[in-house]
């Protein structure tokens, strides 16, 4: 047993949520093209995300034309993805000298790209790649569930046609019965736990992610919860979006 | 940086700035010769960090730069400045370039003695006799579309004045009783690191001066100044020339270099308060 409470019998978590509460969930748009530069299509829009206390920037790039001629496809557009955890994301500085990415995060890059190979329409945009570069500034705990919605939100920014929202959000379980939503990184580093992604907030699972020993009876239950949460995440990613496209349209006129 | 202009559009852009007469020239993006680029700021945005910046600039181009702080044992035997460059470690990453880029080198050595040669002679860094303060400033550079050092030196400037460092509750005079130096639980204090601005200005023939040019800009320039500023209207060394482009770049006269530095004194203080 962990000297951590991690749910007591208020029902309260550690930061003195409810089980089933989210973190704070907010997003921005940085737009900077706000004048014509003729010479250079910068029309380049950054999308900032703070899911709790992770702090996600993504920039898109596309879809444009590639640079290298071998990665043309003729029917379609290639999508790529590009991670980079920043060196100062933890509390602890990562010491690491060369900047390649690690194991993990070429996992994520991996599974990320394949996930969103399906939801955008790929097949507008032939004969170009869309790349998706990741900024991770600051870490708590699902990480994972943060860039999928960043990302998710950064599309719809970019005026990129999708099939639906993704929504992603981590899950972990406290004395093989409480579930609890959305974790911090105390709660990731203790607890058995899963990231969970659904198409549209609806009982699509796109994604499924499951570290650590887990208790296979209780994972009806585990994904009934991330269910829940993502249909909940959908709604405010959903709202999110419109106000920021509208304060955007206010600033444009 | 990797833009590529036709020889047409650079000459377009070349021949709007060298017009015989000065109030006919113009910027590509309309602003004045001495205008910097519209700047958003957002001081001290990462709360694991002890001081932290993100710098968004007109063009796209984003910086964030993070400041951690360590405790360091002293090496006795290295001398002032050896000890100072161990203490200031700059870490500059654009992920558009790869880590052996020359650029990218040359602006991570600028940042870095920029800020050993300010704080040589004085003990700002210095906890005990024994222990002292390391710095990691990190610097992460999103979107570039120009040479970023400008940019780069102003978020630099802002994280190192707003960076908060542990207090010091245990004695400071270490030499003759062994005890490591104990810290205050959550108290932090701020400690001004003086750290110099750098503007870069555009030379176009013999009167035009741009501060803070454009990536077309910096295209069709003759030559490009390095100058460094630092508070109460001081222009500090070193001063160097920078050049990137092949068509157009050749020598200017020495008289330039006195007008580019009425001119970063005249603007400076104005930038820093701003920040």
């Amino acid at each position: 047993m962990s000297r951590f409470e991690f749910y007591n019998n208020d029902g309260l978590r550690i930061d003195g949520r409810r089980s089933n509460e989210l973190k704070n969930f907010e997003s921005s748009i940085t737009t900077t093209s706000n004048f014509a530069n003729f010479s250079r299509n910068t029309s380049t829009n950054t999308t900032y995300l703070q899911m709790g206390q992770n702090k996600v920037l993504v920039t898109i790039n596309g879809p444009k034309e590639p640079t290298n001629r071998t990665k043309i496809d003729s029917n379609k557009a290639t999508l790529s993805t590009n991670i980079n955890i920043s060196k100062f994301s933890k509390v602890n500085r990562n010491t690491n000298k060369s900047n390649l990415p690690d194991k993990q995060t070429l996992e994520w890059e991996y599974e990320i790209t394949q996930l969103f190979s399906t939801i955008v329409v790929l097949e507008t945009y032939p004969k170009s790649t869309i790349s998706i570069n990741v900024t991770v500034l600051q870490q708590d705990g699902g990480v994972l569930s943060a860039i999928i919605n960043c990302i998710t939100i950064a599309l719809i920014n970019n005026s990129i046609q999708i099939y639906d929202i993704i929504t992603a959000v981590s899950i972990g379980i406290v004395d093989q019965k409480h579930f609890l939503l959305d974790l911090n990184h105390l709660e990731e580093q203790f607890l058995s736990s899963g990231t969970i992604a659904t198409v549209g907030g609806g009982d699509q699972v796109s994604l499924l992610r499951i570290r650590d020993k887990f208790p296979l009876d209780l994972i009806e239950e585990f994904m009934q919860v991330g269910l829940q949460g993502c249909s909940v995440l959908k709604e405010i990613i959903t709202k999110q979006v419109k106000d920021m496209n509208l304060n955007k349209l206010v600033e444009i006129q | 940086m990797n833009t590529l202009f036709s020889t047409t559009e650079k000459s377009y852009f070349r021949e709007s700035l060298t017009k015989e007469k000065i109030s006919e020239c113009l910027r590509s993006d309309g602003r004045d010769f001495k205008q910097l680029r519209t700047l958003e700021s957002y001081p001290s945005f990462l709360n694991n960090c002890n001081g932290s910046t993100r710098l968004v600039s007109q063009d796209g181009t984003e910086t964030i730069v993070s400041c951690k702080v360590q405790l360091m044992e002293n090496d006795s035997k290295l001398n002032e400045l050896e000890l100072l460059n161990r203490l200031i470690n700059i870490d500059l990453s654009i992920p558009d370039l790869d880590n052996s880029n020359k650029l990218l080198n040359q602006m991570e050595d600028s940042i870095k003695n920029n800020i050993v040669s300010q704080l040589q002679g004085t003990d700002k860094l210095k906890v005990t006799q024994k222990y002292s303060f390391q710095l990691f400033i990190d610097i992460l550079v999103i979107n570039c579309n120009s040479y970023p050092l400008g940019l780069i030196s102003l978020a630099v400037y802002s994280t190192l004045n707003s960076t908060l460092f542990p207090v010091l509750i245990s004695q400071d005079d270490d030499l003759l009783v062994e005890q490591v130096p104990q810290f205050h639980d959550y108290d932090l204090k701020l400690i001004k690191i003086p750290c110099p601005i750098t503007f870069v200005v555009a030379i176009f023939g013999d009167d035009l001066l741009l501060v803070d040019p454009s990536e077309e800009e910096l295209q069709t320039a003759d030559n490009c100044l390095l100058i460094n500023y630092i508070e109460d209207k001081k222009v500090i060394g070193p001063i160097r020339t920078i050049q990137f482009n092949d068509e157009y770049t050749k020598g200017f006269n020495p008289l330039v270099l006195s007008k580019a530095f009425e001119l970063v004194e005249s603007i400076g203080d104005e930038v820093l308060s701003a920040l």
